[in-house]
């Protein structure tokens, strides 16, 4: 494809016209609480009324709350890799509708062209502008939900070659047109789905939940009054910048280089290298994406709003402050991208698997960081979700059934502790379901739920462990699996070592047994086992400095076995 | 005679009433932390009432929360089934909080070495795919007698659909080693969830052996002092249940300290008709906070405490470090914090001079004005005013305020994140606080109680007699409760009648045997059942109270219409879409009958004010006079204008300008917000 490129600087954050050094801080205080509890409400309104496990389970969403410039004013901890791309489904759903002289109070906009939502189409963003009485414009409450069908080619894909094959878009449509429901479009949806049940339920959710928010958002603002309010909010982007600045300064200025394998594109299986780079000036951040390959023939591209989105995760995740961030701790970041290349991809190139690319930059932006300072962030995790998913239409009822979720894999160990299991940070609020829960719901039977031993990376303070699941489709189904990182293991620093690659293994009912990574489709019989190895984490330091206590300990537990032991820790054994 | 005790973190709490002459008794001991009973039997004995003529003695304990919280419980085994021996340990993996790359998940009650595979499988119908090992099982109890382990928590899946496993091996265990405590997930939980119920029967079977050691010595010291009623402990669902039932079921005591508070404004409420009811309760390092509606104190079925999920009906009470003793601090971006740090009892806050340097919310106050330095816990602890100016203008050093500004704003940072916890329960669940009227208590609650409600919208407050021990008085309140229930996934189309009414005729025999072993006579029992329902693929339910009759194959529609009534209100709306029953209930009942509270004397006359005092006012540099009332003065039906202060020996209710007090029948003190 033939296209002009070029280099691209994103900075966040304009800044009101006001003075927030003239705001009390205790009100700053009670604005800034009152704005996070309203998008706690938005959360608890969606995830009540959702229709679909991935989105009250998996926490496959986000909630946000948005002034009249775009800039963030809160969000409630959901799916991190959302939150930060808000801002730019705002811009682009308004945009679509015709800008803001457009909108009007009561209206809802539903909007999921990847390239605007930093998405995949399946992840809607629902946008409602939050009107004064007098019609001034006050902000936006906005959400984003994965639903569970959209009408691609398979219900989840894999090996797309352009965007027409990734399911029905919606550019900015108004569902609401004055409070009015615009029944067409739930139409279009409805007829756009396997899963119309699903799908509805949760455009109703998300509606529901962009209401609460633009209504709760005009009572606040009444309360502190505008002026007040927004000297406050002025005051807490101040105050949320100056805390990330505060933070990068102590750390050493230069560039710092790391590379990232993906085991291929979906459509081969050619592993894909990229060089990203972090450069910190100051108490400034630039992350540089505009060495990455062209983007890629198939859906291994992430759009510009994730890309930005990524970084901003992955610097939020290394502050440790647990708090969720506003505006202000954006401003410090700059992200530099290449339109046309695999993290700036343009239309209609393919991007359904857009958060495989962004997991591996996580990854690598982290283990540029490592190179600033030794104790700044862990150890590399296995880098991925595991997901495996079934589908099929059940023999007795003729329902459709469709199940798979995420899965924890093993994390890095840091300077002062081991690694963890847990989801990865760009889908750090997901959760594991039931395997009673499951069973009960779909033609599943779980036979394995354990910690995998010895897939941790060896080191002074070793990897987090990985997982082994295994399941038997008790019907004829069909496979999906974004199983990635099953040729490059996790990063380790300081002497440590890696962990177990990730792993997908199909032992069919006639005793054939299958390695795979990526699959869309492929049909299995009633009977076979499916197995998921979730990687274990990249170790810290030497081995040979780790204590034999701890050895010892690992041993008891049955984290490790005495072979593991011996060839990685020899010196315990004397 | 009912004699309540409430074991708090620094004080003991006794309320006796007498039925026949209608008079309460209260009293207050210290707590004994190294030997609670000795201090619930001090408190008893200093009353001076004979245990001989008492005929339900019902105790609050935070016994099984602190061993949680310190991890001092039992050395415990699991036994699941083969092939999920790390369903406990992997948990559902979410990060609370969420943005920390460091985060570590909390740790668990049982290390890996103490969890054990046993083969058996059963599916979600209860159908036995993989038949029980006995033998294996016999192997495991005698390696868990070698080891040592006292307690084992059992859960092996799909038991809450059929729980012919767990009973297997709980026969098997016994056999090779007596004495095992042994806890069943089933008993707990008929719900699905393996994580949940595992962590469930894994809290159980942890502080099952000392709080069987702590109920078996206080049991026996009652005894022995001719106590011959019934021996009651608040349940943290509700309602109590009896000595014995706690000892098999420890796991229904983890809130059964802040229970009596709910319970006592549950009754309280209904006393003088305020169904809808936001309750905080504020002590010397925390507050709770919870919420009444309707009449019914909100249960939640998946409550967390220290990150561990317990999935039995529990009282939902939301608690924050926010106390008299909270420390004011400043942070890395310069702003003002509160909390949850909390100089606690000792040092306590400075201006206790007992050595404590930190600035607290009690050391603001005292700043501010609103404590009077002679009269504080009836003049038991003098405050020392130069000490708290001290603490707070280092604060103000840092923050580049005022003294007093800086008093004032760590007051309005404490109310803010106690209206913060309140909005959590309601706002944010979808309840409105313009709805509610505000009861507070505890030591600080009435301090704080207006503020919040002004915060909030809320346009009444209600501060209860004697609300430092109103906790105690609460459990004066309580009837003996059993919850029941058992997963049952079914579309209200196929509306089964007859296995529903098989489920609760069976959930209501259970119901019986449980109130028969408790020696409730059947004409005082009643059973309520009720039905968890959602709409088809949802996951959240709503919780419907059915009719105690049995049900009709025409009930279908009435359940449907209900359902989305219910809906509506809780969610903002109802959707066409079909019904599905998931978990059916019964909360059996015995009723201890309630006791009536003393009437106050009526008198409408202005009541005598003991002066003023200067209180700072934020934001002016000046200070505004509020009038002082004994709470003692105060008789049925008198007001009072604000701003005033009404004093009484454990406790202060400030109100505010233009607020408007009435003091109520029983001596409650009624204020309209301003």
């Amino acid at each position: 494809m033939d296209m002009e490129t070029k280099t691209y600087t994103y900075v966040a954050g304009k800044n009101l016209d006001v003075d927030g050094s003239a705001a009390d801080p205790v009100t700053t205080q009670l604005v800034r609480n009152s704005l996070n509890s309203i998008a706690n409400q938005m959360r608890n309104t969606l995830t009540r009324a959702s229709f679909s496990p991935i989105v009250y389970e998996a926490n496959d969403f986000c909630v946000a709350l948005y002034d009249h410039n775009i800039c963030l004013l809160s969000q409630a901890p959901t799916l991190p890799v959302f939150l930060g791309t808000m801002n730019f489904c705002i811009e682009a759903a308004v945009e679509g509708v015709g800008g803001v002289e457009a909108l009007e109070p009561g209206d809802i906009l539903l909007y999921n062209m990847p390239y605007g939502t930093g998405s995949h189409a399946q992840d809607a963003a629902v946008v409602m502008p939050v009107f004064m009485e007098d019609g001034e414009l006050a902000g936006y409450a906005c959400n984003k939900a994965h639903w569970y069908d959209i009408g691609a080619k398979n219900p989840y894909c894999t090996d797309t070659e352009d965007l027409f094959q990734e399911g029905v878009i919606f550019p900015g449509v108004k569902i609401y047109k004055r409070g009015e429901k615009n029944d067409d479009i739930f139409r279009m949806v409805e007829a756009n789905t396997r899963t119309p049940d699903y799908v509805l339920g949760d455009l109703h959710a998300q509606s529901a939940s962009a209401r609460a928010g633009a209504d709760a958002l005009v009572k606040l603002i009444h309360r502190f009054g505008r002026d007040t309010f927004r000297m406050c909010v002025q005051r807490m982007f101040d105050h949320g910048e100056a805390m990330v600045r505060d933070f990068f300064a102590k750390l050493p200025d230069g560039i710092y280089t790391a590379t990232s394998t993906m085991d291929n594109d979906g459509l081969t299986d050619e592993t894909i290298d990229f060089e990203i780079t972090v450069e910190i000036e100051g108490s400034t951040i630039r992350i540089d994406y505009s060495k990455v390959p062209d983007a890629v023939a198939g859906p291994m591209n992430c759009p510009f709003p994730s890309t930005v989105s990524g970084s901003r995760v992955a610097i939020g995740m290394m502050l440790g402050e647990g708090g969720s961030p506003a505006e202000g701790h954006f401003r410090p970041l700059e992200v530099v991208t290449r339109t046309g290349s695999m993290f700036h991809p343009v239309a209609p190139q393919p991007c359904y698997l857009y958060g495989w690319p962004l997991m591996h930059a996580m990854e690598a932006i982290y283990e540029a960081f490592s190179k600033a300072a030794a104790d700044l962030v862990p150890s590399g995790s296995a880098g991925d979700i595991c997901a495996v998913q079934a589908y099929g239409y059940h023999s007795e009822t003729g329902e459709f059934f469709f199940n798979g979720y995420a899965l924890p894999v093993g994390h890095g160990a840091s300077a002062d502790a081991d690694g963890a299991t847990l989801y990865v940070p760009a889908l750090a609020k997901s959760t594991l379901p039931s395997a009673e829960i499951q069973e009960a719901k779909f033609p599943f039977v779980f036979r394995k739920w354990n910690l995998a031993p010895d897939s941790c990376g060896p080191g002074k303070y070793r990897g987090g462990l990985g997982v082994d699941y295994e399941w038997q489709v008790m019907h004829d189904a069909r496979l999906i699996s974004t199983v990635e990182n099953t040729k490059t293991p996790a990063w380790a620093q300081q002497g440590g070592l890696s962990g177990t690659c990730n792993g997908f293994t199909i032992e069919y009912p006639d005793g054939r047994i299958e390695k795979r990574n990526k699959v869309t489709g492929l049909p299995v019989p009633d009977g076979t086992i499916i197995k998921i190895h979730c990687g274990g984490g990249g170790g810290y330091g030497l081995p040979s400095e780790r204590d034999p206590e701890a050895v010892r300990r690992d041993l008891e537990e049955g984290y490790i076995s005495e072979q593991h032991a011996r060839q990685y820790y020899p010196h315990v054994f004397g | 005679m009912r004699i309540a005790v409430d074991v708090g973190g620094t004080f003991t709490d006794v309320v006796v009433l007498d039925e026949i002459s209608g008079a309460l008794h209260f009293d207050k001991v210290e707590t004994i932390p190294s030997d609670p009973c000795a201090g619930v039997i001090n408190g008893i004995e200093k009353t001076g009432f004979d245990l001989s003529g008492v005929d339900i003695f019902v105790h609050g304990t935070t016994l099984g929360l602190n061993a949680l919280l310190t991890r001092s419980g039992a050395e415990l085994a699991i036994i699941t089934t083969r092939g999920f021996r790390d369903v406990y340990l992997l948990g559902r993996t979410d990060r609370e909080p969420l943005y920390n790359l460091k985060y570590r998940k909390p740790e668990p009650l049982v290390p890996r070495y103490r969890i054990f595979e046993v083969t058996e499988r059963m599916n979600y119908k209860g159908e036995v795919l993989v038949e029980f090992d006995r033998e294996e099982a016999a192997l495991l109890g005698e390696r868990l007698k070698q080891q040592g382990v006292r307690s084992v928590a059992v859960c092996l899946l799909h038991s809450y659909i059929n729980p012919a496993h767990e009973l297997a091996l709980a026969g098997t265990l016994a056999d090779v080693y007596p004495g095992l405590s042994i806890t069943l997930s089933h008993r707990l939980t008929r719900e699905y969830r393996e994580y949940e119920r595992t962590s469930t029967a894994v809290i159980d079977a942890y502080i099952k052996p000392l709080t069987r050691t702590y109920l078996e010595k206080l049991d026996n010291e009652l005894n022995s002092r001719e106590f011959e009623g019934s021996f009651l402990l608040t349940r943290s669902g509700g309602g109590a249940i009896t000595v014995n039932a706690a000892k098999d079921e420890p796991a229904h005591l983890i809130l059964s300290g802040p229970a009596g508070g709910v319970i006592g404004a549950t009754a309280f409420g209904a006393l003088i008709n305020e169904p809808n009811l936001v309750t905080i309760d504020m002590g010397g390092t925390s507050l709770d906070a919870s919420l009444i509606v309707a009449g019914e104190p909100g249960v939640e079925t998946q409550q967390r405490f220290e990150g561990l999920p317990i999935a039995i009906p529990t009282l939902d009470i939301h608690t924050i470090g926010a106390g008299g003793g909270s420390i004011a601090w400043v942070d890395d971006g310069g702003h003002l914090q509160v909390g949850p740090q909390s100089a606690g009892a000792v040092p306590g806050p400075a201006c206790y001079a007992k050595g404590g340097k930190d600035a607290t919310f009690t050391d603001a106050a005292l700043v501010m004005g609103y404590l009077d330095p002679e009269n504080f816990l009836g003049g038991e602890v003098a405050l020392n005013k130069d000490l708290a100016h001290q603490a707070v203008s280092e604060t103000a050093g840092a923050v580049k305020l005022s003294v007093e500004e800086t008093a004032a704003g760590i007051m309005r940072i404490s109310e803010a994140k106690i209206a913060g916890a309140v909005r959590v329960i309601s706002i944010e669940r979808g309840h409105h606080p313009k709805d509610f009227a505000l009861l507070a208590f505890g030591g600080g609650g009435a301090f704080v109680a207006t503020s919040v409600a002004r915060e909030l919208g809320i346009p009444r407050v209600v501060i209860p007699p004697a609300p430092a021990t109103f906790s105690a008085l609460g459990m004066m309140m309580v009837d003996v409760t059993h919850d029941l229930s058992q997963t049952c996934v079914m579309d209200l189309e196929q509306f089964e009648v007859e296995s529903i009414n098989a489920i609760f005729a069976e959930l209501g025999g259970r119901g019986h045997a449980a109130l028969e072993k408790d020696q409730v006579d059947p004409a005082r029992r009643r059973l309520i059942p009720m039905a968890e329902l959602r709409y088809q693929g949802q996951e959240h339910t709503v919780n419907l109270v059915l009719p105690t009759t049995a049900l009709g194959s025409g009930d279908q529609e009435k359940i449907e219409s209900l359902f989305n009534a219910a809906h509506e209100k809780q969610y903002g709306h109802a959707m066409q879409d079909p019904i599905q029953i998931v978990t059916l209930r019964l909360r059996a009942v015995g009723l201890l009958g309630r006791p009536d509270l003393p009437n106050l004397d009526e008198d409408t006359a202005a009541p005598a004010s003991n002066g003023s005092r200067q209180i700072y006012r934020s934001g002016t540099g000046g200070r505004e006079p509020y009038f002082i009332y004994d709470r003692d003065v105060l008789r049925a039906g008198m007001q009072i204008r604000g701003p005033a202060i009404i004093e009484e020996p454990t406790s202060t209710t400030v109100i505010h300008r233009n607020d408007n007090l009435v003091t109520g029948r029983y001596g409650e003190l009624l204020v309209s917000i301003s």
